[in-house]
């Protein structure tokens, strides 16, 4: 499985630091709380999915498009959405988009749920570039779902603390970004 | 396959002391270093003035702020943390260290799930804590992860006041806050300390508000609270207590404790009615002061000043908002802003002549200092 990302030196050559199997808790930019969980590459599908069954049975996803493979990183990202979708529909087309979703790291995803009442705050995960994942807020939800994955409160760090990264992008996720962009009946806000 | 190097440069940097205040105006404290914590949710202050800090994930330590060095006390058994979740309130014993008796409310999860327990243990801070020593004062079910409130205050009359959330979620569905039937959503009023011994963990004061009115719980001394959020007895004054609310969709509170008062949640949010929010007049008192959520998202009550190093504070009620650290102040009927920074003020404490302290829940504990 092709990570998304992986750490190297300056001059752009592997360094061979690997992903712990961890998470931290952090004051969000916004004050709130959340979770910054850092997985092995081959296990990403797997935590994604945990996390994001802990968000309800109703789901609203930001698809925010980072870079074009073909022109490089855009100025400004472009954001797709649906929204109130059913979990089942959004878990199908994520498999069915795999490689683009945990290989690539042109995009970030944004899920959204409400996993109690209608008035219940929202929770949320987020993918990033690099494979990083965030939950929003810290809650125990999200941490039993990493725990009984076997991945723990630890102090180390993910990716998103490394200093140079490369990011990779995949000839194949080209058609599943389409893909999935149509699958979810996605429309882009914000243009 | 087409790869791309980014250059990251992620700031890594500890919090900012750095305190602002509007444009031509003077900041009126400084903050000053005493000490680090790991995710640090209430403070006591000995008559020593050591500090002895609750960190979230279970441990007290004690700090010393005249020089920084800290160690650890005790780590109480069971505590299940994390969210809203962990070690959330401490109190000492009104009697310490005579009566070597520190509370703590925290939360544990056992099969059934998850619970709050209000508990003491002996801890003289110069010997060994001893974890067996805890004894347990009440307990009762959280039936959401949010909400845990924690926070815990002995006031003048010597009664231990027990901060308790409205249970979690949001808009409190179970209209816990409105129901006196149970503790939920309340702020309680018990008797501990030498002469109750097990099997009896507390009693009940005979003067609590709601003594003998069967649709009232004897221990609940005012109610209609949604998260209440640091809890505190001016030691000078008349000696009232204060007490943050955190708010739901838009407002935030900070009120003065009344017995028998009706905070007014989930009725009401602030003085507006929720969900609505529309004015509203279902509590019975009123806020001492509220802000919305374009200044801030989640109030952390705070402490009136009465460090005389302070004089333009003496007599404030200082309290501010966790996400974006703006400290205010009350007195006299007016509330205004007095700072930013850019803490994640947790929680706050007075010390034994007044002087004031604030934890960054990132990690650092400050004494609130004159300005240069």
């Amino acid at each position: 499985m092709t990570p998304k990302a992986s750490s190297v030196r300056a001059d752009g050559q592997p360094d061979g630091w690997l992903a712990p199997r961890s998470f931290r808790a952090q004051v969000a930019p916004d004050g709130g709380t959340r979770l910054v969980i850092s997985v092995p590459a081959d296990e990403l599908p797997v935590v994604h999915k945990a996390l994001l069954a802990a968000l309800g049975a109703r789901l609203s996803v930001r698809y925010l498009q980072l870079t074009d493979r073909a022109v490089g990183q855009l100025p400004k990202p472009v954001s797709w959405v649906c929204m109130d979708t059913p979990a089942a529909d959004v878990l199908r087309a994520l498999e069915s988009a795999g490689r683009l979703v945990w290989e690539d790291g042109r995009h970030q995803l944004w899920v959204r749920g409400r996993p109690a009442n209608p008035a219940a705050p929202e929770v949320s995960v987020v993918l990033d570039e690099l494979g990083v994942l965030y939950c929003y807020p810290d809650d125990l939800a999200f941490r039993d779902a990493l725990e009984a994955l076997g991945v723990s409160l630890g102090p180390e760090l993910g990716l998103d603390a490394r200093d140079y990264v490369r990011v990779e992008l995949l000839n194949v996720a080209d058609a599943q970004e389409l893909a999935l962009i149509a699958d979810l009946r996605m429309r882009q806000v914000g243009a | 396959m087409l790869a791309v190097v980014i250059g990251l440069a992620w700031g890594r940097g500890r919090t900012s002391d750095r305190v602002t205040s509007a444009a031509g105006q003077s900041p009126p404290f400084r903050l000053q270093k005493v000490g680090s914590a790991r995710g640090p949710t209430a403070i006591a202050v000995t008559p020593a003035g050591l500090l002895l800090v609750a960190e979230q994930a279970g441990t007290i330590i004690g700090i010393d702020p005249t020089t920084g060095k800290s160690r650890s006390i005790i780590t109480i058994p069971s505590v299940s943390s994390g969210g809203e979740t962990g070690l959330l309130g401490l109190a000492l014993s009104p009697g310490w260290p005579a009566d070597p008796r520190v509370y703590v409310n925290y939360t544990v999860r056992p099969e059934a799930g998850l619970r709050t327990v209000v508990a003491w243990i002996d801890a003289p801070v110069e010997g060994a804590a001893d974890p067996t020593s805890l004894v347990e004062v009440l307990s009762f079910a959280q039936p959401y992860s949010n909400h845990n409130s924690g926070s815990l205050a002995f006031g003048p009359d010597g009664s231990l006041y027990i901060g308790v959330g409205d249970g979690g979620s949001g808009g409190d569905p179970e209209g816990h806050g409105q129901d006196t039937t149970d503790w939920l959503g309340s702020i309680l009023r018990v008797s501990v300390g030498p002469g109750i011994e097990p099997p009896h963990a507390y009693a009940i004061p005979v003067d609590n508000p709601f003594v003998g009115k069967p649709e009232f719980l004897p221990e609940i001394w005012a109610y209609g609270v949604r998260n209440p959020w640091g809890m505190h007895f001016d030691r000078g004054g008349d000696h009232k207590l204060y007490f943050a609310d955190v708010g739901q969709d838009a407002w935030e509170e900070v009120n003065i404790g009344v017995a028998g008062g009706n905070y007014g949640w989930n009725k009401l949010e602030g003085t507006h009615g929720f969900p609505s929010g529309e004015p509203g007049t279902v509590g019975t008192v009123p806020p001492l002061a509220q802000y919305s959520h374009q200044v801030g998202a989640s109030v952390t009550g705070g402490v009136v000043c009465r460090d005389a190093s302070l004089p333009s504070l003496v007599g404030t009620y200082l309290f501010a908002d966790f996400a974006t650290g703006v400290f205010f102040g009350y007195r006299d009927g007016v509330s205004s802003r007095l700072a930013s920074t850019e803490l994640h003020p947790s929680t706050f404490a007075d010390g034994p002549n007044g002087e004031v302290y604030v934890a960054d829940y990132t990690g650092t504990i400050y004494r609130l200092a004159a300005a240069p």
